[in-house]
């Protein structure tokens, strides 16, 4: 749905200005949430703000539906905007007007309705997502919540297919923001959006998103879906974005130096979490180990499990048996030591 | 003591006789401020809203436009200081051709207003530019982003943002304009300034002087009082 290809960007400020994005190529499909993550710098918004061109790639192009937005005049980069939602970070709401007046300004600019109907809609949009009583109040009268609600009404107004959200939880405080990405998981089902969400935060990215893309200096490092990323972290950056969020994936240190004892990373999810595996393994193997280390929970509906085991192995026979034993079930299985 | 004074004062302003002069100086003042201030906003809120947008400080998102955008504004902002580098003393007589040409006289109120609304112009102008310069960037990122054109950029969201301290502009304009108006009694203008000028200064009548002074003190802080209201009024924060 939407592609981007070869996509970079520099900044010719400053003596040397400043390379932001460096040859990116991504693939989102319709009817996903999509998150980009980073650390501060890493050029996640840049990245985000290509996709209807508040920034203009340097080099590469941007394709939403088989529409080059790159090729497009100015009135028809304008159409399309209008059909692209936009989340900010900080809500970017007129203080000067009421919320639903603010609400209603995309459907203002894009002149299909007139004001009753406007008006309509603006009530639809408030209830849908669940502040249809504040619509006669001033942004400033409302709390943190309630305003990145008012931002999400806005970005929904003119019925867009695709939301694009910047680090839209990124200044609420934790209970707000697991209300507000519930918000984000409820319309992007009953409305079938696709949603493509920056954040610097591996929990958001956990809590809504089906596939991921890490971004480092500019470059992506790793992508995928969203338990590859958790369960099977192949970057640094991944990894050190995991364990920032409580979420550590460096093996603990075990019985270190047995000849017999090897410490095996088990991970799993899908379908597979849904069974009782370590104890079957177990006994298909006939081999008993210990668990050093793991968890089990969701990534969004999906379930996992993670464990990092000791196993008394007399040979290597044997443990190769085991780690087969491990594949039958489809859980992968990797060797520390 | 207290008394005396009380009972001289008091025989004194019934013995004051120039109150119908007064009545129509300041009927003058109101009509002149009042009608130039109208046009000065007029002009000078769309002149201030160019010179926003092509200033530095607002960056047009069309890269081919920027050159244009830059001469434009180097145009502008030299027209304006131009205007304001003349004093209103020397500009009032520059003018007078024109006055005459626009609205057949270059005496009294309508004489007037011509020059007050040259002068005051570039000044309420260059206030638009800095207030405006002080709206958040987010509200253009906001209207880029909803597909907004820059007319509907100004008018829905700009301007509106902008309204509390637009309206404390037209206030410091308007008391300028009155401090103005006061020196239009030099070619004939009429009004307040020109009673004191020449029943107080030229005539040495310190009584008029003084009570004209004291009209024009209770005008600007009645101006500034409904200003404050209107910008408090404004700003929802």
């Amino acid at each position: 749905m939407i592609q981007i290809q070869n996509a970079s960007k520099f900044y010719s400020t400053g003596a040397v200005g400043f390379q932001a994005l460096n040859d990116i190529t991504l693939r989102i499909e319709r009817g996903e949430i999509f998150g980009i993550i980073g650390r501060s710098g890493a050029g996640k918004s840049t990245l985000l703000r290509l996709i209807n061109h508040l920034e203009e790639p340097t080099s590469g192009r941007v394709t939403i539906e088989n529409c080059e937005v790159g090729a497009l005049d100015t009135k028809q980069l304008r159409a399309l905007r209008q059909r692209i939602g936009f989340v900010f970070q900080h809500f970017n709401l007129l203080n000067s007007i009421s919320v639903m007046e603010n609400v209603r300004l995309p459907l203002r600019v894009a002149g299909r309705l007139a004001p009753r109907a406007q008006r309509q809609r603006v009530r639809e949009v408030l209830a849908l997502v669940g502040i249809a009583d504040q619509g006669d109040k001033y942004p400033a009268a409302l709390s943190g919540g309630q305003r990145q609600r008012v931002g999400i009404a806005r970005a929904l107004a003119n019925h867009p297919q695709i939301l694009l959200c910047d680090e839209a939880t990124s200044a609420l405080d934790p209970e707000t923001t697991a209300s507000v990405l519930q918000l984000l998981l409820d319309i992007q089902r009953g409305l079938d959006l696709t949603i493509v969400l920056v954040t610097h935060s591996m929990g958001v990215i956990r809590t809504v998103a089906d596939r991921v893309t890490v971004l480092d200096r500019g470059c992506v490092v790793e992508s995928g879906r969203v338990a590859d990323a958790f369960l099977r972290p192949r970057h640094a950056v991944t990894r050190a974005l995991l364990a920032e969020s409580g979420f550590d994936a460096s093996v603990p240190s075990g019985a270190a130096g047995h000849p017999h004892r090897h410490v095996i990373e088990m991970s799993y999810d899908g379908v597979a979490a849904a069974q009782p595996l370590l104890t079957r393994i177990a006994r298909e193997s006939g081999m008993d180990f210990s668990i050093l280390a793991g968890s089990a929970g969701r990534l969004k509906e999906t379930a996992f499990g993670r464990f990092t085991i000791e196993l008394a192995a007399q040979d290597e026979t044997q443990l190769k048996h085991f780690l087969s034993v491990c594949d039958t079930h489809d859980v992968c299985a990797e060797l520390q030591r | 003591m207290i008394a005396s004074i009380l009972e001289k004062t008091w025989s004194d302003l019934r013995a004051f006789d120039y109150w119908p002069e007064i009545g129509e100086g300041t009927l003058d003042t109101l009509t002149m401020t009042g009608c130039a201030l109208l046009f000065t906003v007029m002009i000078g809120l769309p002149l201030g809203t160019l010179l926003f947008l092509t200033s530095p400080a607002h960056r047009s998102p069309r890269p081919s436009f920027r050159r244009v955008q830059s001469w434009a504004y180097r145009l502008l902002s030299f027209l304006v200081n131009l205007l304001r580098s003349v004093p209103f003393l020397i500009l009032l007589i520059l003018v007078i051709p024109a006055t005459r040409a626009v609205v057949g006289t270059s005496l009294g109120v309508r004489g007037a207003i011509p020059p007050l609304v040259i002068a005051s112009t570039p000044f309420f102008a260059r206030l638009v530019e800095s207030v405006l310069r002080e709206v958040e960037s987010g509200v253009f990122e906001t209207c880029s982003a909803i597909g907004a054109t820059t007319r509907q950029t100004v008018c829905w969201a700009l301007l509106p943002e902008a309204s509390a301290p637009l309206c404390a502009a037209i206030t410091v304009t308007a008391i300028a304009l009155i401090g103005y108006s006061a020196m239009a009694g030099v070619i004939g203008g009429g009004g307040l300034g020109d009673l004191a000028v020449r029943y107080g200064y030229q005539r040495f009548d310190t009584q008029v002087m003084l009570a004209t002074v004291a009209i024009l003190v209770l005008i600007v802080q009645i101006v500034q009082w409904v200003g404050d209201r209107l910008v408090a009024r404004l700003a929802h924060r």
